[in-house]
Parts: structure tokens; sequence; C-alpha cells
């Protein structure tokens, strides 16, 4: 029997993402859509961002084999999940939280939801413009680093 | 979704502040499925972290001492011998040769072209998937485009044959990474802009594979720092500074999003040119839950003072030593506690010889690495950093979370951590390390206020939570980026 390589070994894992990935880049695009799709609804109720991401592809690629109705139901599912994950983040990281709604505005426009794509795109805004609370090099210290007149000599 | 996450010298195999955040990250990320590649000296360490369920496979990639290159990588035995007996001299010539001058060609000038540099990087990975390794770094024609390119620019025409040999030959185990094949992921993630991150670029240049790359402390800068001090000849240095900046500054062209872990470093990005868009700073993360101010009974009132470093160079012990000897000429009840694991066992004797030299033998203890780290920051008066190097050092914000005031070398993201939380002094300055120190000791309500201002900052700005959920934001954003453009 052949022996296989570290690569082999760990490529033999199953990975939903990489397998539609590969189909994808292969023009094989309702099949790379089924499996972005069995993602999303794994992820579903556990990583909205990658929930999203996932309803996002197979929309994308539904789009370009003409399943448009298909693919409109499933920009707005990942809409849906994007503005979970911005909802979701909002008291603890509000960079993600900007993200979040912007990618949500996005899918809604894609779904052709334009109303609710640019309300999410106003909360963004305002939220974008609040996000301002890392320190920066000009924050001043209390007290200013030691400067030493003479060359330390122990 | 699948994660390369690169380390070098640090996860899962050593100790200290970049393997912390990569455990953390990989934990906390349960989501992601990760093979961590992890580039070490030499293949004789175990791990000392126990690897999450999430990682699905770990490939050490040791760059010295193995006498083949991939014999400890489980590769089987007959395709070594097979790709041995098919490396022919002729095809080293033809195929391998004239990419490595390309790359010696794009070193000597500091990798000005990283787009080159990375074509030629490609070109060997190539060819060295299919041949064997050492035989065609063994060969003459190998060594002949060294010799060459050196020989032939007035820079570095003077060098020795001793030193054109030994450039030759650290040439060849850094290359290493280039004879190992990389599976194919969803997202390259490398811990530093070094040689481990050039699997990232190649999977880039073969699949288009999103490369997301942190930086803790700046890589080139400590090269520039382990170079002045070790190596002799000017000429030497300039060389490998200039591989160094050539490494990093392929690294910077291609990842596609740089996530510095302070302010700091993104001054230094600048300088190579890394267009802003591109950068985003994501500070280290605590757990304020378990770094929180406790109550520790034993010994309240001790004028102790602790240090959480590895005993290296770069943390400069040496600092703290020296300070420690003014500190106790005030304060003859002072003493201090280091804490960290040896890495540098020839400094451990340097240091303990100095602690001897200045009799402070009673006063210095290093008590090696530490489980309960939140329990040591709660027992010292005040926590100090002597360091010379950092990125966004977990020792300054833990003790932040810890409510203790600290005394810091003013290097990496330490500023930033402390704002107003804290004392910053010039780094290889132990008299005023000492001065700091002092300070606090001398001054209860000044420890104090320093401590509450710290807990609020640190839990204010640096959760753990906002680290985690960046992070977890940023990879799916970068799939999304690459694989969609939006």
């Amino acid at each position: 029997m052949k022996e296989k390589t570290w690569v082999e070994k760990v490529s033999e894992e199953k990975s939903e993402w990489l397998l539609a990935t590969r189909l994808e880049r292969e023009g094989n695009l309702e099949e790379a859509a089924e499996h972005y799709l069995r993602e999303a609804r794994r992820q579903d109720g556990k990583n909205a961002a990658m929930a999203a991401l996932g309803y996002l592809s197979a929309a994308k690629c539904l789009l370009r084999v003409g399943r448009r109705d298909e693919a409109l139901e499933l920009f707005r599912l990942a809409g849906d999940k994007y503005r979970e994950y911005a909802e979701s983040t909002s008291s603890i990281a509000p960079t993600s939280t900007v993200w979040g709604y912007r990618m949500a505005a996005k899918c809604y426009m894609w779904a052709e939801e334009y109303e609710t794509a640019q309300r999410l795109m106003e909360v963004a805004d305002s939220i974008s413009g609040k996000v301002s609370s890392e320190p920066s090099a000009g924050d001043v210290p209390l007290f200013k680093p030691y400067r030493g007149k003479k060359r330390d000599a122990r | 979704m699948r994660v390369l996450m690169l380390t070098e010298g640090t996860y899962p195999y050593f100790k200290g502040g970049v393997s912390t955040w990569t455990d953390d990250l990989i934990t906390n990320l349960r989501e992601f499925e990760f093979i961590v590649a992890a580039v070490l000296p030499t293949p004789f360490f175990k791990p000392c972290y126990n690897l999450p369920e999430n990682v699905i496979g770990l490939a050490s990639i040791p760059l010295w001492g193995t006498e083949l290159v991939k014999e400890f990588h489980g590769e089987p035995i007959k395709m070594m011998i097979k790709r041995r007996l098919n490396t022919k001299d002729w095809e080293i010539r033809r195929q391998f040769t004239p990419h490595f001058r390309r790359f010696i060609r794009e070193v000597k000038n500091g990798g000005k072209n990283p787009e080159a540099v990375a074509q030629s990087l490609y070109e060997m990975h190539l060819f060295l998937r299919e041949h064997d390794y050492k035989k065609t770094f063994r060969s003459r024609y190998v060594w002949d485009v060294i010799r060459q390119e050196l020989a032939e620019d007035p820079l570095y025409q003077n060098l020795s044959v001793s030193s054109t040999v030994e450039i030759s030959r650290i040439i060849q185990h850094l290359l290493r990474v280039l004879a190992y094949e990389y599976p194919e992921v969803d997202l390259c993630h490398s811990s530093a802009a070094a040689f481990c991150g050039i699997p990232a670029v190649l999977l880039k240049m073969e699949f288009g594979i999103p490369y997301l790359l942190t930086e803790h402390g700046i890589y080139f800068r400590e090269r520039v720092l382990d170079a002045v001090r070790g190596m002799e000849g000017v000429v030497e240095k300039i060389l490998w500074m200039n591989l160094y900046r050539a490494i990093v500054g392929l690294n910077y062209h291609y990842a596609d999003k740089i996530l510095p872990v302070c302010r700091f470093n993104v001054d230094w990005e600048k300088e190579f040119k890394v267009p802003p868009e591109k950068i985003e700073v994501i500070y280290n993360g605590v757990d304020v839950r378990k770094f929180r101010p406790i109550q520790v009974a034993d010994d309240a009132g001790a004028k102790r003072v602790v240090v959480m470093a590895r005993i290296d160079r770069l943390k400069d012990i040496m600092n703290i030593i020296d300070a420690m000897g003014y500190v106790v000429d005030e304060h003859n009840d002072a003493f201090c506690r280091i804490f960290g694991p040896i890495e540098d066992e020839v400094y451990y004797e340097q240091c303990l010889n100095r602690i001897r030299e200045l009799g402070l033998e009673n006063r210095i203890s290093f008590m090696g690495p530490t489980d309960a780290p939140e329990v040591e920051y709660n027992r010292a008066m005040v926590v100090a950093q002597p360091s010379l190097s950092e990125g966004f050092p977990y020792t300054i914000i833990e003790a932040m979370a810890c409510g203790k005031p600290v005394v810091a070398t003013d290097v990496g993201g330490v500023r930033e951590a402390l704002g107003e939380c804290g004392i910053v002094v010039p780094p290889r300055s132990p008299k005023l390390l000492a001065e700091g120190i002092i300070r606090l000791l001398d001054d209860p309500e000044l420890r104090e206020s320093m401590g509450r201002m710290a807990r609020v900052r640190a839990v204010k700005l640096f959760s753990h939570e906002r680290f985690i959920e960046d992070y977890r934001r940023v990879y799916v954003q970068a799939v999304s980026e690459r694989k969609l453009g939006v």
C-alpha cells in the first residue's frame, strides 16, 4: 500500500469549504453551491459570519448559472446572517460590527431589498464614526519617559 | 474553513507571548480547522502545548539538525530515495540554479522587487518538491552561483572564502521551507513576517489563497539587533540585513492584510511602503476575569518586584538585575522575582554572574515558569518589564488587568498599552528603570491610583472577547474579499 505524505493525510479530512472552492474553480457551479449551502447550514446557529459567507458564496454560484430567484433568496439569507453577526458583536468589537452591517447591506442590495440595504449602511456609517476608543500614539502618558542626561555609568 | 497557521520558533514548541497568542486564537476559534506548520531550529523539540481538537495537522520544519530534509516529517523513505536518485546534476544546473541566481541577486539589493523574489522562490519550490534538497544545495553549480554573485559585486567581492562558505551554508538552511509541500487551505495566517511566511506566499501564488500576517515584534528590527550584537564583519551584516529585508518585504507585499499587535509596528510597516489600507491593528486581549485584583495573603506589604519574561537577551534581564542594584541601595528590603523559562543558558549564566558581582544573591530569584501568573502579579508591589523588544506584551496587559502599577521599557506597543497607567523608561537604562521602581515603592497612593486606572483601561480596551471577535471577522473577511471581491 502506498504510504502517504503529511499533506495527503491532512487533506483526507473532509472540508466542505475546500471542496466547494475547488468545484467552483473547476466551473462546477451547481455542485459547488450545494456544498456552500451545506456548510452554511452547518454553521448556522454557531457562527453567523461563516454561515453568511456560505449563503453568499452559494448565491453567487447560482446567479452565474441563471438560477436567479434562488440566488436572490440566498442573498437575503446571507444579509440576515451578516446582520445577526453585526448585532452579536456590537458590545464587543465595533470594527466587526461595522463590517457586519456593511456586508449585510451589500447582500440586501443584491437581494434587491434596497431600503433595508440603505438603512443598514447608515447604521454602519454611524457606528464607524464613533469607533475611536482605541489608544493611539497621540495618547499622552501621565509620566513622560525618563531621559537621562548622562550616560548610565553602571 | 481550514487555516494554515505558520509559526517560527514559537507555537507549539516554545512558550512565550506569540505562543500564548497562537494557542489562544486557535482554542477560541473552534469553528475553524487549523493546520500548524512550525519552523523551528532543530527537530528535537516536543510540543509544550496540548493541541486543541480543531488542530487537524502539525508539521514541523526544522532548519537545522537533520541529515535529510524531511526525515522527521513522516515522508516515506522510498519517496526520499527515489527523489535522491532522480536528482541529476544537469537538472540542478538548468532548472534550479537560474532561479537561485535570481534570488541571490534580489537579496543583494534588499529584495526591492518582491515579485521577483517570490517568483524565484516559487520556481525553487517547484523544483525542490520533486528533487533532493541536500543534493541540490551540495551541488557545485549552486556554490558557483553564490561565489560568482558575491565576487562580481563591488560591495561583497572582498568577502573571505570562509565567509562565503558560511553564507552559503546558512542560506541553504534558511531556505528549507521551500522543500516541503503544503496543503491546500482556505486561508494562511503567519505569526511573523519571516521565513515561516514563505509557504503562505507560495500557496497564494499557486492557488490564490488569502494570506493574513500578524506582526508581534518587528522581525526585521529583531534581526538587526541580532546582527549588531552577534556578527563580525560589516559586509556580512549588510548581506544578512538585505536577506531579511527581502523576506520581510516579500511577506508585506503578498499579505492581503497585515495585523500588527500595536500601532508602533505600523511605522515600521509604512517604512516598507505597505499601503495603510492593508493594515489593521488588533491588540492582544486578556481574560479580565482570570487576571483581576485578588487578595494574596502570604506576604502583603513586601516590596516585591515581579518580572514575567523568558530568560533571553531580547528580554534584557541584565537590565532589571542592574536596576535592582540601585533599588536595593534605596530599599534594602526590596526583592525581585523573575518568572519565565530559560531560553538561553549562556545568557542565564551571565545573569547569575552579574547578580553575584552586585551581591544581589538574596534579592533576585529566577523562579522558572509559573502556572498561576495572576497570583504572582497580585503578589507584586510593582511589575517591571525590562525588555529590548516587544510586540504588544501580554505581561503588561495582564499586570494591568490585575490592577498593578507597571514600570516598563519604551519598546514596541508598551507605551500604547500603558497609556497613563504606568511608567515608561528608555530601554537599556537600568538607572532609569530603577528610578521608576523606586518612585512606585515610595508612593503607595501613586501605586494605588495607577493600578486602579490600569485595570479600567485593560477591561475597556484589551478584552479577550474583542480580540477573538476581531480575528473571527478578519478570517471571514479575508476569504470573502478574495473569493467574492466583497
